[in-house]
């Protein structure tokens, strides 16, 4: 299993056992079984995401593309709210006159369903290819081609000699798995498959490994929820203690993809994103990784920083600029400490992002009372006991769930935090029950870095300063959930992975 | 058969899920993958207008979220479970189920998951909405067929002058809540009682009074028909079939006028307050001439790129009423051949030399190959969706964005309906001409 031979991408929970369905304790998450965590699953759940959706997310950052959707017209329906999106990317980056990804859907009907959407597809492809003329074609597989049988990979094989584009294929059914994330692994296999293995060139040669003395190039892979300014801030860091930074995939045309195979280490931002790139260009390319720490937060930031540092010998380079930027940062949200002081915050996003963005909170003096998290796998188990370590072993409730706002709500009404930090889609909710709401991410902000730790003080402290709309809104709307619902434990309806006759309580709020 | 869509201006079936979120403490159960809800969500919701999630829309719909096991060993357990926790966890007054592609295909028997809750009392029905078997105005009539057969109770008693509106799809149309808020006014203002099932108001009560309604009013091209056809067999109650959005004076007097007369309202009343309505609305109008006609500042022929609602109803008022030249028109669902002769009656109702070509089922292909054939001479207005900010851009023209997806607008509760909907338009029309070159 790897990359290169996966023909389909295999589900997270195959992969690397992550888990979709828990409700505990920040000290109880690390000591479940895997197998557990992985089985378990909810006997009531809310409409999620599939994982088309990061994978999307990702492929259309790259430029100059066509997507074709294959299936019936509504699991194209994100299409233009994604262009939005990504058009804001492009102007963050200076890039204003970036092209619109081209949108299609093969539209299956009742009667392609019969007689199979194979002819369909490949005529689409030929077409956009003929018409458009687009450097890449990105093929989405959704869950009704799949269900009757449409070869995917036959019909973009069978086409890929007659086009002058790239074509990219991504199997992204929704019903495969459960764990979303997947589609990070599915936008990795197919930018390397449509760039590198399956190019008209061929994969690139191996690079000659780093030797001392040579200024180190290195691959920090970005996020489409990473901005530019973040982006920015990691190439000043690193740039500041000698080492050359090539920025990719996302955003990144097909050379500067094939770039990433000539590089002397790759970094990772958020190891739960990119481990299956990471463990390709390292057993493809030979090229060793740093995939552990996320630079969110002094502390973060400083072990993200050293560990680089430490591949090339440039640990005191990095030391002396760690104690520069960390006394300056420190300095200047003295001013913010006062009013976030005892602050207590609740955490909601993909996994590591929330549990790193807990060490920033900690580190302005705030408490964290409770974590929800989209899923769960090993990247972050540590990390929880960090954060109670972090606050005098101070444990809160932890809740693993794809969306599922009902458990978050129940969770909320009981922990009562002062502030809220969440995702896209939470922070509403959040503020219908009148608390005070930051994103804990967005792609004109810092986050990550020295920056980044300034900036999340300094938002975090002017909601404090007034959240009226929130509190008005609270006061004014109700909510869709029985009364009752709250006076139950908000784990409920999470099944635990044991075996029957072996299930015990796991709601230990 | 169906041909592959660029740029898709409408979603699936189960994008009726949305109609059934706009009913006030309705609440769609969605039987599907785990994506299908938020796909069709951030389409029609977020990526139009920014609707939000209000109170069980976005990721508060109780879903199965299908996975590998439902689509091999079928998925009526996971249903079954799903509704019986939905009614210990969510508060509403009627439940809906809906199916999405996995469900159909696989032929889970959702009717029996559905009927043995039925049984017990609770208000739910189900509705097999697979995205293959059609779009979402065909979704819609599906959840209304759904509803009539499997939640309405007759009625002994019908109500004089109650009457029930069925226009816009929600969500589909961003302008849906003040629209129908509108089209309730006018008819408020002859006397009526307008039942608006959708946005702000009864919620469910307004769905069971439907029996007892007077007569059901259709404003529409076609979508819809087929509803209020169901309800005359049904339930005995008559429809009057108004098949344009009424925007602007002309439509909105002749629109009152039909109504009044099918629902037997004395003339006098009718156009007492048309009269009234139209000496306030030439106030505002007599003001915009200086603009209009001063400066010069007028548009050069225009375009509509919208569904047959807005595509009939825009044209009806820029011909009619601002005098606008039409260039070509675009009507972009696939109106069902036999609604298509009398849609295109419709678009024929204008003195000879101001009939437009009409294309039908128009997707972002049809939109860039025929303007390519037009020479605009001067800067036209393109009445459309974001998508075609990019081509109005091209042809130098105006656009305003009308139709989904709509993204570069907040929407509350704006309208181009009626007499104010159509200041509205006026408005927005020349803020996007003045703010062109300032
Ligand atoms: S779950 Fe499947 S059918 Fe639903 S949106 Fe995702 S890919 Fe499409
Ligand atoms: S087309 Fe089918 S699978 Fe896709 S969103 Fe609609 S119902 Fe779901």
């Amino acid at each position: 299993m790897g990359l290169k031979e996966d023909r389909v991408v295999p589900g997270r929970e195959d992969r690397v056992a992550a888990c979709m369905a828990y409700g505990g304790s920040a000290c109880s998450i690390g000591g479940e079984s895997k197998a557990c965590l992985k089985n378990s699953e909810r006997g009531f759940s809310q409409a999620g995401i599939c994982q088309l959706l990061p994978t999307l997310g990702m492929l259309l950052t790259l430029p100059d593309i066509a997507v074709i959707i294959h299936g019936a017209i509504g699991c194209g329906s994100a299409g233009f709210g994604m262009n939005v999106s990504i058009r804001l990317h492009h102007l963050l980056r200076g890039n204003p006159n970036a092209k619109d990804s081209l949108w299609f859907s093969t539209n299956l009907d009742e009667a392609d369903v019969v007689h199979g959407g194979e002819q369909r597809l490949e005529e689409t492809i030929l077409t956009v290819n003929e018409r458009y003329k687009p450097k890449s074609i990105v093929v989405v597989q959704t869950c009704t081609p799949s269900i009757i049988g449409d070869d995917l990979v036959g019909v973009v094989e069978k086409v890929r000699p007659l086009v002058e584009a790239n074509i990219l294929y991504a199997h992204c059914e929704g019903f495969k798995t459960k764990v979303w994330a997947t589609g990070y692994d599915v936008a990795f296999h197919a930018m390397i498959h449509g760039y590198i293995e399956k190019d008209k060139e061929g994969p690139p040669p191996r690079k000659a490994p780093w030797q001392p003395g040579q200024r180190p190039t290195v691959n920090v892979i970005n996020l489409a929820s990473v901005g530019k300014p973040d982006e920015e801030e990691i190439e000043r860091l690193l740039n500041a203690i000698g080492i050359d930074v090539t920025i990719g995939p996302n955003f990144a045309d097909r050379e500067k993809v094939r770039q990433l195979t000539q590089a002397d280490l790759t970094v990772s931002i958020c190891p739960t994103h990119d481990d299956y790139l990471v463990d390709y260009l390292h057993t493809e390319y030979g090229i060793p990784f740093v995939l552990k720490d996320m630079p969110i937060g002094l502390e973060n930031t400083r072990n993200w920083l050293l560990d680089i540092a430490g591949k090339f010998g440039l640990e005191k380079e990095a030391l002396a600029l760690i104690e520069a930027e960390e006394a300056r940062a420190r300095t200047a949200v003295e001013r913010f400490l006062p009013v976030l002081k005892g602050i207590r915050v609740f955490l909601s996003a993909g996994e590591f992002r929330a549990l790193v963005t807990g060490g920033l909170f900690q580190e302005l003096g705030m408490e964290i009372v409770g974590v929800r998290s989209y899923h769960h796998d090993e990247f972050g188990t540590d990390f929880y006991g960090r954060l109670v370590n972090g606050q005098q072993g101070k444990d809160f409730p932890v809740d693993i769930a794809n969306f599922q706002p009902f458990e978050l709500v129940n969770l909320l009404q009981q922990v009562k935090p002062d502030l809220f930090a969440g995702h896209i889609w939470d922070n509403a909710w959040a503020a219908r029950l009148g608390y005070p709401t930051i994103t804990i991410f967005r792609i004109f902000d810092y986050y990550v870095g020295y920056r980044g730790f300034y900036e999340v003080a300094k938002k975090a402290a002017r909601i404090l300063r007034n959240h009226s709309f929130n509190a008005n809104l609270s006061r004014n709307v109700t909510d869709a959930y029985r009364p009752e619902w709250y006076e139950q434990n908000a784990f409920k309806y999470i099944k635990s992975g044991l075996p029957e006759g072996l299930q015990s309580d796991t709601a230990a709020v | 058969m169906a041909g592959p869509i660029e740029q898709i201006r409408n979603v699936c079936a189960l994008g009726a899920l949305q109609s059934v979120v706009a009913i006030q403490r309705a609440i769609p159960i969605i039987h599907a993958g785990p994506g299908c809800g938020q796909k069709l969500w951030s389409g029609l919701s977020n990526g139009n207008g920014f609707q939000g999630a209000s109170y069980v829309g976005g990721h508060a719909v109780p879903c199965s979220n299908a996975t590998e096991k439902e689509v091999v060993f079928g998925g009526e357990d996971k249903l079954r479970e799903t509704v019986e926790n939905t009614l210990k966890v969510m508060d509403g007054d009627l439940f809906v189920v809906l199916t999405g592609c996995t469900s159909d295909i696989v032929g889970d028997d959702v009717g029996e998951v559905v009927r043995s809750f039925k049984n017990k009392g609770t208000p739910i029905v189900y509705v097999e909405t697979g995205g293959f078997k059609g779009d979402n105005y065909f979704g819609h009539e599906l959840l209304w067929e759904a509803i009539i057969e499997q939640f309405l109770e007759k009625s002994d008693r019908m109500e004089q002058g109650l009457v029930n509106v069925w226009s816009v799809i929600p969500y589909q149309d961003p302008y849906w809540t003040g629209t129908l808020h509108a089209i309730a006014d006018l008819l408020r203002s002859i006397g009526l009682k307008p039942n608006i099932i959708y946005g702000p108001g009864e919620g469910v009560a307004s769905v069971r009074k439907i029996p007892s309604a007077q007569f059901n009013l259709l404003i529409s091209p076609w979508a819809g028909l087929k509803t209020v056809k169901r309800l005359e067999e049904k339930f005995g109650t008559p429809f009057f079939h108004y098949p344009a959005l009424p925007i602007g004076a002309t439509e909105s007097g002749s629109f009152l006028r039909s109504v009044g007369s099918f629902a037997g309202i004395p003339v006098s009343r009718v156009e007492e307050t048309i009269k009234r309505e139209e000496e306030r609305y030439y106030y505002y109008v007599e003001r915009s001439a200086d603009l209009l006609f001063e400066t010069r500042f007028l548009p050069g022929h225009f375009v509509t790129i919208a569904d047959s609602f807005y595509s009939l109803g825009l044209t009806r008022f820029l011909i009619n009423d601002l005098g606008l030249i039409p260039e070509v028109q675009f009507v972009t669902e696939a109106v069902p051949e036999e609604f298509r002769p009398l849609v295109e009656t419709e678009f024929a109702r204008f003195d000879e030399g101001l009939v437009s070509p009409v294309h039908y089922g128009a997707d972002g292909a049809t939109v860039r190959d025929e303007l390519a054939k037009h020479k605009f001479r001067e800067r036209p207005l393109i009445l459309g969706s974001s998508w075609d900010r990019v081509i109005a851009r091209e042809l130098k023209g105006y656009p305003l964005s009308v139709a989904m997806p709509v993204s570069d607008r907040l929407v509350l509760s704006r309208t181009y309906a009626g007499y104010d909907g159509a200041l509205r338009l006026t408005e927005d029309i020349y803020s996007v001409i003045l703010g062109s070159f300032q």
